[in-house]
């Protein structure tokens, strides 16, 4: 049985017919969110009589992971950000076809030397750069909602959803979530959901591509506090702009221990810096309701992280260690939204 | 023990291992054990309370409930025990009540009278305290 190096390397072959002696090495696994494996390897290959090396990415559909997607809508999303002010790591091949490495994959050009940690960024020398920080991570998620999906050429490949819909359909997609997968009752979030549902937020003042993951730990930035790339767009999808504000300001990303959201700056700061590079407005009622939104939505993906491991579709340590750590967070994320939480 | 446990795996075998992966993944167990030393003496404990807590409220509400099935099921679980103290058995009582005060919260929810309003205050402070209960030390919030 061939190596996963060895078809690597044969797949490089058929993706670049003029290259000879495709070699693949330095082959690694590495952190690269929980959806899906990562990998970290050197491809390098002769042709035209020169010697090319690059450094890629593999990322594989594992059995099952923390948030089941679509890594053609993942991929989809890279390729049409990648020539806009939203950085993001260039994307190479997409393959659907699980006879070449087992499942389906995708690979994309490697940024080097940049970190991702939520842990890291509270410590020095990153942490002399919160502000810098957080303007660009709240200036490009504004970005990412003034792009026009149309034009983006990603409507299609996403569902398109009318402005007045888009809260119906997340709603009911994580509800849906929490209906199949939960393994012991969940009142605080019943209660949530029955809140919105009785309290809806006004129609979105566009349609915009929505990260649906963005927030401190998924994008890349280095010791000068400058993000090169926004990673993890494996929950992408079209809807309203508001819903990555909600989900980047959920407390359980404060991972200083304080109210500074993300672990970099306080709640109306971001709002501040993302109202201004969007164009957008987030009216305290509508951002009020995507943000507790967002913790029926974490609540989801915890309670089908534990799902997955209990029942052993995958025993990923990071399934069980995020469900057991943030469930009862989110849940008092919850609280402290609808005013229970003295 | 699993407090020792994890400071050994993270001071010790996280900086002997490579690749970075591995590091990741013990650093990951390390947490886990960490959060299983915090659980260890206090699992049972915060279960029977909270079991004890949910039927005491479902005592105190039944004779309020105009729903005849939902009172009778109330009636039926303040009458519960937990005799079988291991944690799944606790689990599952547990869960039954937590099922239970759902339905409780919505009928309430949908009632417009005192006692509805008085109930479902007292079912808001019993949510306040469930996260108190089960909240780690680790916890961002």
């Amino acid at each position: 049985m061939a190596s996963l190096e060895e078809s690597l390397a044969e797949y490089i072959r058929l993706k670049l017919p003029d290259a000879r002696d495709v070699l693949v090495d330095q082959l690694e696994q590495i952190s690269g969110g929980a959806s899906r494996q990562t990998y970290s390897f050197r491809a390098a290959w002769v042709e035209g009589g020169n010697r090319r090396e690059r450094r890629l990415i593999l990322r594989r559909d594992p059995a099952a992971s923390l948030i089941d997607t679509d890594r053609k809508i993942e991929f989809s999303a890279y390729r049409a950000f990648f020539k806009t002010m939203v950085p993001v790591p260039e994307v190479l091949w997409l393959e659907e076809d699980s006879r070449h490495l087992g499942s389906p994959f995708f690979i994309a050009v490697e940024m080097s030397g940049l970190q991702s940690s939520p842990a890291r960024i509270l410590m020095e020398p990153y942490a002399a750069h919160h502000q810098k920080i957080a303007e660009q991570k709240w200036t490009i998620m504004g970005e990412i909602a003034k792009q026009d999906p149309a034009r983006l050429g990603l409507v299609g490949t996403m569902e398109w959803v009318e402005p007045d819909r888009c809260w119906q359909r997340e709603l009911g997609y994580w509800e849906n979530v929490l209906d199949s997968d939960e393994l012991i009752p969940q009142p605080i979030m019943r209660a949530a959901i029955r809140w919105l549902r009785a309290n809806p937020p006004p129609p979105a003042q566009k349609i915009s591509v929505v990260h649906g993951d963005f927030r401190t730990g998924n994008f890349l930035y280095d010791e000068q506090g400058k993000i090169h790339g926004i990673l993890d767009w494996e929950m992408a999808h079209l809807g309203d702009p508001l819903e990555d504000l909600g989900w980047s300001l959920n407390r359980v990303w404060c991972w200083a221990h304080d109210d500074r959201r993300g672990g970099l700056v306080p709640r109306e700061e971001a709002i501040r810096i993302w109202e201004k590079a969007s164009g957008l407005k987030a009216a305290p009622a509508a951002i009020h309701w995507w943000e507790l939104f967002a913790s029926v939505k974490g609540q989801g993906i915890w309670v089908s992280s534990a799902h997955a491991w209990e029942t052993g579709e995958n025993k990923d340590p990071i399934l069980v260690l995020s469900a057991w750590s943030l469930m009862n967070s989110q849940d008092r994320a919850a609280l402290e939204l609808m005013g229970r939480l003295a | 023990m699993f407090q020792t446990f994890a400071a050994d795996l993270l001071m010790r075998v996280v900086p002997a291992v490579s690749p970075t992966y591995h590091q990741g993944t013990i650093g990951m167990l390390a947490a886990t054990l960490a959060i299983v030393a915090e659980e260890w003496d206090r699992a049972a404990s915060w279960r029977v309370e909270e079991n004890r807590s949910l039927r005491e409220l479902f005592r105190d509400s039944a004779p309020a409930v105009k729903d005849d099935a939902l009172r009778a099921k109330l009636v039926a679980l303040s009458g519960t025990d937990d005799r079988d103290l291991r944690i799944s058995a606790l689990t599952a009582n547990n869960s039954a009540l937590r099922a239970a005060l759902i339905e409780l919260h919505c009928y309430v929810e949908s009632v417009r009278s005192e006692d509805s309003r008085r109930i479902e205050a007292a079912i808001w402070r019993e949510l306040v305290e469930s996260t108190q209960r089960r909240r780690l030390s680790s916890a961002q919030f």
